[in-house]
């Protein structure tokens, strides 16, 4: 029996667009043969791949800009170090350091 | 707290996606289910570029990172062998 | 709080680093003796011109022989061959990897431990992307690459901890040693890889955010060199595990 969460990553995502493919190419084939659906929806049908990857390109630009919008630029820390390398340094020197 | 700078970028970025994210679900979603003798397709181009755009755009940037990639290998390979 | 019977060795591999290294361990004694944590601190140098052993070797006259281990290497074999090496002194039942250029500070240290008490964790790692963390002295370019990078690897890996390129870390030390007969790759992609064998092997991961103050002496590099050979590294994760 093959696990879903053993598998390698890259099987893991072939997978999940096999089942996401056939699924679209179902619908948008008609290939159980339903009674059609109205022409305005097989239009967004045909589109929708392409649509969903735009989407996630714009989610994945979205999330990188805010993250990087929010990205603590540490100005404390840095003051912090170099305050504590002068006094490492006075005090390493006191006991016989030499640099 | 981010720098001026990198909230200016950052936000530029998400507005930018939202926007794209917004005109193109009018664009595939919506626009079929309103008469196409309606005034909003006057803002839009022809169906066929939703995909050709995307697409083209899309392969500009596999293009970019494929000649990112061979320039830096080669760079390498030209490096290593001057100090071999 | 002196109760514990834990012991913490830190693992310090260095090059050409006789500028941060005083400094490096002078901070890290303050902070174990503030916390009163027992400690060693092991130096696995690779062969650095610039003196750094002889600078340790004042350290070790300075802070005494039983904090301070010198346990070079004859020339520059990288990151995870040293770690090995470092390992094979260690005394303690946890070890803690950092950078010795001062971009990691050892004032977390204590939280970390805080850390790995509170849940039990196998592994604690600093995020700089998660709370108070973040990053000083980065333009904006290679703060838009930090980020971007990260994104991917969340999205490709789904590893399960934030910072996965980071390398101020505390292990149990029979988890790195695991974890190290597991590792292969070299670099960035090393550090990344020891997260997503962790999460393979089932170990429990603490995450503790910190500042990342980029190095004060020398430089730090991000070329398209190291781009390349992450994403690289990245994509055989992705096949591979």
């Amino acid at each position: 029996m093959y696990r879903f969460d053993t598998m390698t990553k890259l099987l893991q995502w072939l997978f999940m667009l096999a089942l996401l493919g056939g699924t679209w190419a179902t619908l948008t084939l008609n290939l159980l043969g339903l009674d059609p659906l109205p022409p305005p929806v097989y239009q967004v049908l045909w589109l929708l791949p392409t649509y969903l990857l735009v989407t996630f390109g714009c989610y994945s630009l979205g999330t990188v800009g805010y993250r990087l919008a929010t990205f603590n630029d540490c100005e404390e820390a840095a003051r912090e170090l170099h305050a504590q390398i002068r006094e490492a340094r006075d005090d390493l020197a006191q006991r016989g350091m030499k640099f | 707290m981010a720098t001026a700078t990198d909230q200016v970028v950052g936000y530029g970025l998400v507005a930018f996606s939202l926007t794209l994210f917004a005109y193109y679900t009018i664009w595939i979603i919506i626009l079929p289910f309103i008469e196409s003798d309606h005034i909003i397709h006057k803002y839009f181009l022809p169906r066929e570029y939703s995909v050709i755009i995307p697409v083209a755009a899309g392969l500009l940037l596999l293009l970019f990172v494929g000649v990112f990639i061979a320039i830096i290998t080669w760079k390498n390979r030209t490096l290593t062998k001057k100090s071999a | 709080m002196a109760a514990s019977r834990d012991k913490y060795s830190v693992l310090l591999p260095t090059y050409n680093e006789r500028e941060n290294l005083p400094l490096i361990v002078w901070l890290l004694v303050r902070s174990f003796r503030e916390s009163g944590n027992d400690f060693e601190i092991i130096v696995i140098d690779d062969g650095s011109p610039d003196g750094t052993q002889e600078i340790a070797e004042q350290l070790i006259k300075i802070y005494g022989s039983d904090r301070i281990l010198l346990r070079p290497r004859a020339k520059k074999l990288g990151l995870g061959t040293a770690y090995i090496h470092g390992m094979k002194h260690a005394t303690g039942n946890f070890i803690i990897i950092m950078d010795a250029d001062l971009s990691h500070h050892p004032k977390f240290i204590p939280e970390f431990i805080r850390k790995q008490k509170e849940g039990n964790f196998d592994i604690v790692s600093g995020t700089r992307y998660k709370g108070n963390g973040g990053v000083h002295g980065w333009d904006v370019k290679r703060k838009l690459i930090s980020r971007g990078a990260n994104f991917l690897t969340q999205v490709l890996l789904r590893p399960g901890a934030s910072d996965l390129t980071g390398s101020f870390r505390l292990y149990r030390k029979e988890v790195l040693q695991k974890l190290m007969e597991k590792c292969v790759s070299k670099g960035y992609v090393f550090q990344m890889e020891m997260i997503v064998r962790a999460r393979q092997l089932e170990y429990s991961i603490g995450e503790v955010p910190i500042s990342f103050v980029d190095r004060v002496y020398g430089e730090s590099k991000l070329g398209g060199n190291e781009i390349v050979s992450f994403l690289k590294g990245l994509l055989t994760l992705f096949a591979t595990t």
